[in-house]
């Protein structure tokens, strides 16, 4: 066995740390890139550096380190794709890209479970908002201008509704 | 030190994730996601929020979620104080209402006008009799009991004494009987006059 191969991180600690920080990881790199198998491939390629490089972090930085890898891995995969970002958001947002299914994957059923218990919670202007603006990709002009309401309304509204989507989903463990 | 709360951070990749970033703000945040991890945590959180929200059947929950117009509270607080005093209104008519209140002014003697007074006369007048008889046939065994002790006979006794004291409602049934007699009786006294 090499010396480099010695020095490598241990094939446990990337599997400890693929079940640990891997979800958070993916929905990260399908945030940056709005494609799901361009954050797989970029997903695949921050493990790859993870075993080869990992030994090089120290344990206490390496969900940092993770993540920037991954952020880097991002920006390559887009600059090989020559994909303008803009137009890729259009269509990752859309619904071409990112079906229901694939969104299903990316987050626990437990998570939908809450997300749908804390839309029902939310009052009915918000619950329209987050629909128009999430569901049916609507911009806040048009929302606001299909409500007869000011921009900053449409807004403040979603983002209300998000701070409470976002406290319904810190409950869960 | 990135000073951000972190819901200001969550609007902004919110708004980073769905392109209403400006082209330079876009950028700038990119290059935040760079080296700042709570900014790139951020992100990952808004990507679980979103899926999970587009991953909701809704049209299926717009029919389990009826757009409720919530009210606000002072709003359904003064509905149920005009309820409150619209059953207390209520309340206070049927207990103390018009009807009641003619009825307080009446005189007792119109509610002895109620029950039809002709027909309490005649069942008070054939108790009367019976109880009378009863009494007499009773009594009939014991006399020589009574004349011995020297005590006035019961026979001797007239009906009024011996007769139960009648109710007051029988006395004004009985009263109103014999009055409304005499009127009847008063014309025919002055056609015979005639």
């Amino acid at each position: 066995m090499s010396a480099a191969a010695e020095e490598r991180i241990d094939p446990a600690t990337v599997a400890a740390l693929h079940a640990r920080y891997g979800e958070e990881l993916q929905r990260f790199l399908v945030g940056l890139l709005r494609d799901h198998q361009l954050a797989k491939d970029a997903f695949q390629a921050t493990f790859v550096k993870l075993a080869e490089r990992g030994h090089e972090t120290r344990e206490e930085s390496r969900k940092g380190w993770l993540f920037r890898v991954a952020y880097n891995e991002a920006m390559l995969a887009r600059r090989r794709q020559a994909i303008d970002g803009a137009a890729l958001r259009r269509v990752a947002w859309g619904r071409k890209s990112v079906g229901p299914s694939a969104e299903t994957q990316l987050v626990r059923k437990e998570t939908i479970a809450l997300v749908r218990q804390a839309i029902q919670e939310l009052p009915p202007e918000q619950q329209q908002v987050v629909r128009m603006r999430i569901y049916e990709d609507k911009t806040f002009a048009v929302i606001a201008a299909e409500l007869g309401i000011p921009l900053g309304t449409a807004l403040g509204r979603m983002r209300t509704a998000l701070i409470k989507l976002r406290a319904k989903l810190e409950q869960q463990p | 030190m990135n000073v951000t709360p972190r819901e200001d951070l969550d609007w902004l990749a919110f708004r980073y994730l769905a392109a209403e970033l400006s082209p330079a703000e876009s950028l700038h945040f990119e290059s935040r996601l760079e080296h700042d991890q709570q900014a790139r945590e951020a992100v990952g959180r808004l990507v679980e929020t979103t899926c999970a929200v587009r991953s909701l059947d809704w049209d299926v929950a717009s029919r389990v979620m009826p757009v409720r117009r919530s009210r606000p509270w002072y709003r359904r607080r003064a509905a149920q104080v005009v309820t409150g005093l619209a059953v207390g209104l209520m309340v206070a008519l049927l207990v103390w209402g018009p009807d009641r209140a003619r009825q307080q002014r009446e005189p007792e003697g119109r509610f002895a006008k109620v029950p039809p007074a002709v027909e309490l006369a005649v069942v008070w007048s054939h108790v009367r009799t019976e109880l009378n008889t009863q009494r007499v046939e009773e009594a009939a065994g014991w006399r020589w009991l009574a004349s011995a002790e020297g005590e006035t006979d019961a026979a001797d006794s007239t009906d009024e004494e011996d007769a139960p004291d009648a109710p007051d409602w029988i006395v004004s049934a009985v009263v109103a009987m014999e009055s409304q007699e005499e009127a009847q009786r008063t014309p025919a006294a002055n056609i015979e006059g005639i």
